[in-house]
């Protein structure tokens, strides 16, 4: 099964990096990752028919710890997550997922994972906090085994 | 009585984002609009960066306006060095500039837009019936983003652009098969505006004091790069002269400065555009200027809708232009030598949303000032005067029309908030 990684966030606000610094790390390992920064649009143009998609992401949550990692996947991917910005500008990157998925069939059959890391600090900076920065070697263990299995 | 009308939600942890319309004895008392820019908080990193490290920083402020942030600060920072870039260098500069205007419009337009005036909550909710229309959105944004990626890179930071030219250019067949996409998206872009002249243009919001503000573009033709900058009241000042005309003011309520002119809010965007430089257009985005020119109103924000709409044929005419320029010069070489010396240097530029400022500051090759001002800092203040006219008409209306009315004056403006973070909440 093909897969293509997502990475998610804006490096200059600290733990909101963390998709990214994942993504960079697995990309130099070799894996198929597209930085989509806050534009999940970006999918539409390198989506070559992959039959998985792992989308990483920093997370916020008051009911889970910094560092956390929540995995969850399928239909859970939008029932769970409530997509905190829906900026004037653009819709959420969930809400924008769903709507690709409308467009293109391909997509609509595609198996989804949400890899999201619950962050601490989401401040000016490009500096992951010390929970955050823990949970990376964990997150990209965990893609690895996803995209093997 | 206090109405909170959100503005969708800001992008931000902290602090909250919307419109909030404060209600007193007699009408609209107050209002307010909360929006949290962010480039004003990332100027500071990059004071003592490298000159290049500090121009990968500027794109990563917003993963939309990357090639604007990006070509901004570079030319801000080419001038504080002292090097003007080649000629065809600048073109295919505009070239990347241009996918940005597409993408975002696009976007804009048919996600943000068109959703508040065919009665759905969001573009997700309209596709069934709309199908169509949200996949020439999708068309049109693709080939904004496909020229950014052949000429700004794969990733979101627009690497490839760097200080003397760019790092490698797309090949001779990358510019052909670019230049055969935007012709087939053309009359998507022609539909976009045929759509958007049907749209109603509130007359609640007609504002004969409207001060528009847009960029002399060089050489004379329509676009993005130059070196004055031009008010609808006559007026023209030199882009270095930028801080006695665009005067920045803390407001209490706002994160975000507000921008004045002559003491008064003033407009930036594209219909700015439009009201300054319509003469300088061309080809069939003239004839349609022309035939619609009675709706290119300056005393309407919602105007600013169908401005860009033209705009998205203007430029895609223009992206195939460039590209017929560039492939009848080819080969062209992709930069020249550069020497980091110490100096000062203002670009503004046309951004999607309007005039995008760039001050830097250059010394032993490290930034030691920076100055960013976005077009949508410099439209918050006409925003917030726009929404009290909506508001002042409507107070007593159902407050759910009075909130769509509110978002949708905002909506004209085309605010960019997303240059902070996108976290997801669990």
């Amino acid at each position: 099964m093909r897969t293509l990684i997502l990475a998610l966030g804006n490096e200059l606000m600290r733990d909101d990096g963390v998709g990214l610094k994942i993504g960079r790390i697995l990309a130099e390992k070799g894996y198929n990752v597209l930085e989509v920064g806050t534009d999940i649009f970006k999918l539409q143009n390198y989506y070559n028919g992959e039959e998985r998609l792992v989308i990483i992401d920093a997370i916020l949550s008051e009911k889970f710890e910094p560092g956390k990692i929540i995995h969850l996947k399928g239909e859970e991917v939008f029932e769970k997550l409530k997509a905190e910005i829906r900026s004037a500008h653009f819709m959420g990157a969930v809400d924008g997922l769903k709507l690709m998925m409308v467009l293109d069939k391909r997509l609509a059959k595609v198996e989804i994972h949400f890899i999201g890391i619950v962050a601490k600090e989401v401040e000016l900076g490009m500096k992951l906090s010390r929970e955050v920065e823990n949970a990376v070697p964990k997150v990209v263990e965990l893609v690895e085994k996803i995209v093997r299995s | 009585m206090y109405i909170p009308i959100t503005v969708d939600h800001i992008a931000r942890v902290e602090g909250k984002g919307g419109i909030e319309i404060v209600m007193g004895d007699e009408g609209v008392k107050e209002v307010k609009l909360n929006i949290i820019e962010g480039p004003r908080f990332f100027e500071a990193i990059t004071i003592g960066k490298k000159l290049d490290e500090a121009l990968a920083v500027y794109p990563r402020i917003c993963s939309f306006c990357s090639a604007a942030h990006k070509l901004t600060a570079l030319e801000a920072a080419e001038k504080a060095i002292g090097f003007t870039p080649r000629e065809e260098i600048q073109k295919l500069r505009e070239l990347l500039y241009i996918g940005d205007m597409i993408e975002s419009h696009a976007l804009h337009l048919y996600l943000l837009v068109l959703p508040d005036y065919l009665g759905y909550p969001d573009p997700l909710s309209m596709v069934d019936r709309y199908k169509r229309e949200i996949e020439y959105a999708m068309k049109l944004k693709n080939i904004g983003s496909k020229i950014m990626d052949v000429l700004g890179s794969r990733a979101i930071h627009q690497e490839n652009a760097v200080l003397g030219g760019f790092g490698k250019l797309p090949s001779r067949a990358q510019f052909e098969e670019l230049r055969k996409e935007l012709k087939e998206i053309l009359p998507l872009a022609e539909y976009t505006v045929e759509l958007f002249a049907k749209l109603e243009q509130f007359r609640e919001v007609e504002d004969k004091e409207n001060v528009h503000m847009a960029i002399k573009p060089r050489g004379g033709i329509y676009g993005i790069y130059g070196d004055y900058v031009k008010v609808s009241d006559g007026f023209e000042f030199p882009v270095e002269n930028y801080k006695e005309w665009i005067v920045e003011r803390v407001v209490e309520h706002s994160f975000a400065k507000h921008s004045f002119y002559k003491e008064k809010p003033f407009m930036v965007g594209a219909i700015s555009r439009i009201v300054n430089n319509a003469d300088l257009l061309y080809g069939k985005a003239k004839a349609l200027y022309e035939r619609y020119r009675d709706l290119f109103r300056y005393d309407n924000c919602f105007a600013n809708n169908l401005a860009q709409a033209l705009e998205l044929v203007y430029f895609t005419e223009k992206a195939i232009d460039i590209i017929d320029e560039t492939l009848a010069r080819w080969p062209i070489r992709e930069r020249d030598a550069v020497e980091i010396k110490d100096g000062f240097g203002v670009s503004i530029t046309e951004a999607p949303r309007g005039l995008l400022v760039y001050a830097l500051e250059v010394k032993n090759g490290r930034v030691s000032y920076a100055d960013i001002i976005t077009p949508t800092a410099m439209n918050l203040a006409i925003m917030e005067r726009h929404v009290r006219m909506m508001a002042e008409k409507h107070y007593q209306d159902d407050p759910d029309r009075l909130k769509l009315l509110s978002e949708m004056v905002v909506r004209a403006f085309d605010p960019c908030i997303s240059c902070s973070v996108h976290v997801v909440k669990l």
